[in-house]
């Protein structure tokens, strides 16, 4: 009896899980390699992910490589999709395209030697962005400086809005550990843009 | 709200361009299609065979070599026989070498 309990219990929360993942509709289309799916989940998703990924690396390009390669991915990976596992589709995006961009920020990591390294300048390009305040410039150029995890946790909590579970879902990373990285990330924010307070006159 | 969140909320991220959507749309179109790519499991599977059969190939041949005898080895064979039969054991020599007949039995 105690073993049909617990069968009926665990049968309604993936009734739960599935029904709460809103793009599962798109499943079957995409399994089937149909184009038509893959636009509807760009409709729904991509301006998120391109948002993430913006966020992530303050470079426009880079943020719709990213967004080509994570949703591509997912293209290739539909047919294997485990549809009674733990992420949703959402949930599944999110983590490629963070761990995308984090994979991306360490391939260019300088490697030291004698020749004088290519200057890097984190500021949003002007000429890509229509009219940004010199405060969101800032903002950004604050993120870039925090470590990589620390300002995927804010991306992923502020500007995404996502559940302290998603989020740790979407990093791979326990609750706790996804609340300290938010946590240090915060605190870390705040001195950087104290530091430039002068012109912010915070 | 804080200070630091009024801050963030002014950093909005730009829409992506209008053209990515399409540019994914026509790289899905010419990648293997979804329902034929073959998963990444059954790649790991054929990687592993493939590997195990080469490992076992490399581990066989070594005994399936004929030996080989090197120069060196041709020129001691030839200084050793020069110097057999220099000392006068070329008989006990030969003896030592030809392999036994019936008559020796």
């Amino acid at each position: 009896m105690k073993g049909a309990n617990a069968k009926a219990v665990r049968a309604n929360v993936e009734d739960n899980r599935l029904s709460s993942d809103p793009d599962i509709d798109l499943l079957p289309g995409l399994r089937a390699g149909e184009p038509a799916a893959l636009k509807t989940l760009m409709n729904r998703h991509l301006d998120r992910i391109h948002g993430l990924a913006w966020h992530m690396s303050g470079d426009r390009a880079l943020a719709e490589d990213v967004s080509q390669e994570t949703f591509l991915r997912f293209w290739q990976t539909a047919p294997s999709w485990d549809a009674s596992g733990n992420a949703t589709i959402l949930t599944w995006l999110r983590r490629v395209a963070t761990r995308i961009c984090i994979d991306e920020k360490r391939r260019k990591r300088p490697i030291y030697t004698d020749e004088v390294p290519e200057q890097i300048d984190l500021t949003p390009r002007p000429d890509l962005e229509l009219v940004r305040s010199d405060t969101a410039n800032a903002v950004q150029s604050a993120m870039m400086r925090l470590p990589e995890r620390q300002r995927a946790a804010l991306v992923l909590s502020f500007y995404q809005q996502v559940s302290q579970a998603e989020g740790s879902a979407a990093m791979g990373v326990s609750e706790k550990a996804y609340e300290s990285l938010l946590s240090r990330a915060k605190v870390k924010l705040k001195s950087e843009l104290m530091t430039g307070k002068e012109s912010l006159a915070l | 709200m804080t200070d630091l969140e009024n801050m963030l909320a002014e950093n909005k991220a730009p829409a992506p361009r209008g053209s990515l959507s399409d540019s994914i749309l026509s790289a899905a179109q010419t990648m293997t299609p979804a329902n034929d790519a073959p998963s990444r499991r059954s790649r790991w599977a054929v990687g592993s065979i493939a590997a195990m059969a080469i490992a076992a190939f490399l581990v066989i041949q070594p005994f399936n070599q004929a030996p080989v005898e090197t120069e060196a080895e041709l020129v001691a064979a030839a200084e050793w026989e020069d110097l057999a039969q220099t000392v006068g054991f070329s008989d006990l020599y030969a003896w030592v070498e030809e392999t036994p007949t019936e008559e020796d039995s």
